[in-house]
């Protein structure tokens, strides 16, 4: 069954890649954001069952949204999808209580993290 | 006059050139249209000014026989009405100024500005500063023109992450495919395929060489690799 899933990246491009890829595997895209700020105020306002999350954004950056958005929800269901390097990054992600890291440009793997969760 | 002019002039102009001295190196053309702006906005005011004064003037005029601002030569009936009007005249006057100069230094402040700043720090991206960015709110259409440009400029950066992922793992795939290969070098066209490998390996370092040429918004590259520039410290445990 597919999910609710807010997509948080300030790329536009990487945003309609992202949300093309999850699109195709029957997921429902109900929001996107381009900044930490915006996903905090969307994720209340949509409760989706799901976040891809960028890392580096201008304004607040996606390790803080995410810090805020598990503050507010303890269940909230986080990906990182970053470009920045996965051994480098993962278990920081790992830490705020992010359900996993991947390559954002991998979208194969994206679909595969999500069937998982 | 004059000096009224020069002075407003160097007012109006001040935040521009800091601006613009910052990008000098970059932004070689002078903003001649948003220059011209100012100066038809100037002009209107000094226009306004002018006018004002000259009906002013002549409103206010000793005709044959009326009096002067202080009313000496009308009769009495005639003094009455005059003196309280020519007083308003002149608070008119200098009303129909204040506005005008007023209106004319928000349309400075409102347009002409954020013009300068948007042209300039489009001007220090195309230089390949991603890191700039045009402060807007997409309130109005020159905020929208920046955030246009603040987009495109996350997008080219997106596309340059994509290259250097993209090139650092090829290399890697090289320089392993050539280790494995180098205990063999008397295979057939053991050379040929050497060299291939060395052509390919450099065309992806010259690929490499161009993102490195960027200045990234949050990222840095390092020698292999590429971290935020906040550094894994700021990164809550």
């Amino acid at each position: 069954m597919g999910k609710s899933i807010l997509i948080v990246d300030d790329s536009s491009i990487m945003r309609k890649m992202i949300k093309e890829t999850l699109k195709s595997a029957g997921h429902d895209v109900i929001g996107e954001a381009k900044n930490g700020d915006d996903a905090v105020v969307l994720y209340k306002q949509l409760k989706p069952d799901l976040v891809t999350m960028d890392i580096t954004m201008r304004g607040m950056d996606g390790f803080e949204a995410a810090r805020q958005i598990l503050h507010d929800d303890d269940h909230a269901c986080i990906i990182f999808l970053s470009n920045l390097d996965e051994a480098q990054y993962s278990q920081e992600a790992a830490k705020i209580g992010a359900k996993g890291y991947l390559n954002k440009h991998r979208s194969k793997d994206i679909l595969s993290l999500i069937e998982q969760l | 006059m004059a000096f009224i002019a020069t002075w407003i002039m160097d007012k109006m102009t001040h935040a521009t050139d800091n601006i613009e001295n910052r990008s000098a190196a970059v932004v070689s053309r002078p903003s001649g249209k948003i220059r011209s702006i100012r100066h038809h906005l100037l002009w209107c005011f000094l226009i306004i000014t002018l006018v004002s004064l000259g009906v002013g003037c002549v409103l206010l005029a000793d005709p044959v026989g009326a009096p002067g601002l202080d009313g000496q030569g009308l009769p009495d009936q005639a003094l009455a009405f005059w003196k309280p009007l020519h007083w308003r005249i002149a608070i008119g006057i200098l009303l129909i100024i204040s506005a005008a100069g007023g209106l004319l230094y928000r349309l400075n402040h409102m347009i002409v500005r954020p013009l300068e700043r948007t042209a300039a720090a489009a001007g220090r991206m195309a230089e390949g500063n991603l890191g700039e960015t045009i402060a807007a709110c997409a309130c109005d259409e020159i905020d929208r023109i920046g955030e246009g440009v603040n987009s495109l400029s996350v997008n080219f950066q997106e596309a340059l992450i994509l290259v250097w992922n993209q090139t650092e793992n090829a290399i890697t795939r090289i320089q392993r495919t050539t280790r494995q290969l180098a205990p063999d070098k008397t295979a057939c066209g053991f050379a040929e395929m050497m060299a291939d490998l060395a052509t390919a390996k450099q065309d992806l370092e010259t690929m490499q060489m161009m993102v490195r040429s960027f200045d990234l918004y949050d990222v840095t590259i390092t020698d292999r690799d590429m971290v935020t520039a906040k550094g894994k410290a700021e990164v809550p445990n």
